[in-house]
């Protein structure tokens, strides 16, 4: 994955909207996903970059090394078959 | 002989053939013994020259004695129970009451269910289930499962003692494991209870530690818990959201359950 890649959610998952996170359900796996998590997750709408959703997520909170820990989520995701590059 | 247990809508006529099993049989199920009906499954037990031959709607065993014919009756039944709820979502959890309102125990095996719902049930809670809980339609109805409370020695020989001591027992391998009882219906069981609080037991040293958590730490922590192959994961997340939503979700770090159960006595009363 570089920076420059577009990710997108795969077609074969379904949300489930929770007060503090979301359920994603994906063939006959299901994953929850924390409030932050989710926040990059909505970010993922096949339009913004990786380095995007990055400066996105970095107006919003001021940890160091934050991107590491973006791009490493996103790599999860991308494991996990909920979104494709 | 025979006798009748209610399972759900659903009614089981256990059938034997020797007076020498009678306490065996009547014994471990008896807070779901009912009179006058008509069965819909047969379990019909045959005395051989050695031991016993166990017919089941599901499946046919022979047993070498009567310690081995109470382990695969309460076997059979639990199958036969899941079959019988085979609509409902069902979760890996104990579940007590204390008037009028549900605590759920939930959490994977070992985390200390079973011990957690006897000393509930020792500090003044009622029984509702020991192992698995019954979702009902009605998003925070949970209905008890049929079958006895299981422990195995370590917690049937726990000090101070959590199984109440009037409860009839059967010991099925004395040596290593499990013992079979049931609490006196009159004075403990219920059948069905109204949900409202969920408790995610976490073991750690020192004294008890109880946190709300939200929403979607909660579903995960009981989304493994939760199981029914006949229905979609959609519907079983929707069941479990409806649950979540409609309960007070605790997560209790413990070491003493009896510590616990007194914070907890505090929270629910």
């Amino acid at each position: 994955m570089i920076d420059y890649s577009i990710p997108k959610r795969a077609s074969n998952i379904e949300i489930t909207e929770m007060a503090d996170g979301i359920v994603i359900q994906c063939d006959d796996v299901i994953h929850t996903l924390n409030e932050t998590a989710r926040e990059v997750f909505d970010l993922i709408d096949g339009k913004r970059t990786v380095s995007e959703i990055i400066e996105e997520i970095k107006q919003r909170y001021t940890e160091e090394n934050i991107d590491v820990v973006i791009k490493d989520l996103i790599s999860n995701f991308l494991k996990l078959n909920l979104i494709q590059i | 002989m025979e006798i009748y247990l209610k399972i759900d809508s659903t009614y089981v006529c256990i059938q034997w053939d020797t007076d020498s099993i009678n306490d065996i049989v009547k014994n471990m199920f008896s807070p779901w013994h009912v009179s006058s009906v008509k069965p819909t499954h047969y379990l019909d037990i045959t005395s051989l020259d050695s031991g016993f031959s166990l017919k089941t709607p599901l499946r046919s065993v022979q047993c070498s004695d009567e310690k081995a014919l109470a382990a695969y009756l309460e076997y059979s039944l639990t199958l036969l129970s899941q079959e019988v709820y085979s609509q409902n979502l069902q979760l890996h959890a104990s579940c007590v009451d204390f008037q009028g309102n549900g605590v759920l125990f939930v959490g994977p095996h070992g985390i200390g269910k079973t011990t957690l719902a006897l000393t509930a049930i020792t500090s003044g809670f009622r029984a509702l289930t020991d192992d698995v809980a019954i979702v009902g339609n009605r998003h925070t109805q949970i209905y008890g499962f049929p079958r006895p409370f299981k422990v195995c020695a370590d917690i049937w020989n726990m000090q101070p003692p959590v199984v109440p001591v009037d409860c009839p027992y059967l010991k099925v391998t004395p040596e290593t494991t499990y013992v079979f009882f049931y609490i006196p219906s009159g004075r403990y069981y219920t059948d069905k209870t109204r949900l409202k609080y969920i408790i995610f037991p976490v073991r750690q040293s020192g004294s008890t530690e109880i946190n709300e958590i939200g929403e979607t730490e909660a579903m995960r922590k009981i989304l493994p818990q939760g199981f029914n192959f006949n229905l979609r994961k959609e519907l079983i997340i929707q069941n479990l959201l409806a649950l979540l939503r409609n309960t007070v979700l605790l997560e209790i770090a413990y070491s003493d359950p009896w510590d616990l159960m007194k914070k907890l006595r505090v929270i629910v009363e």
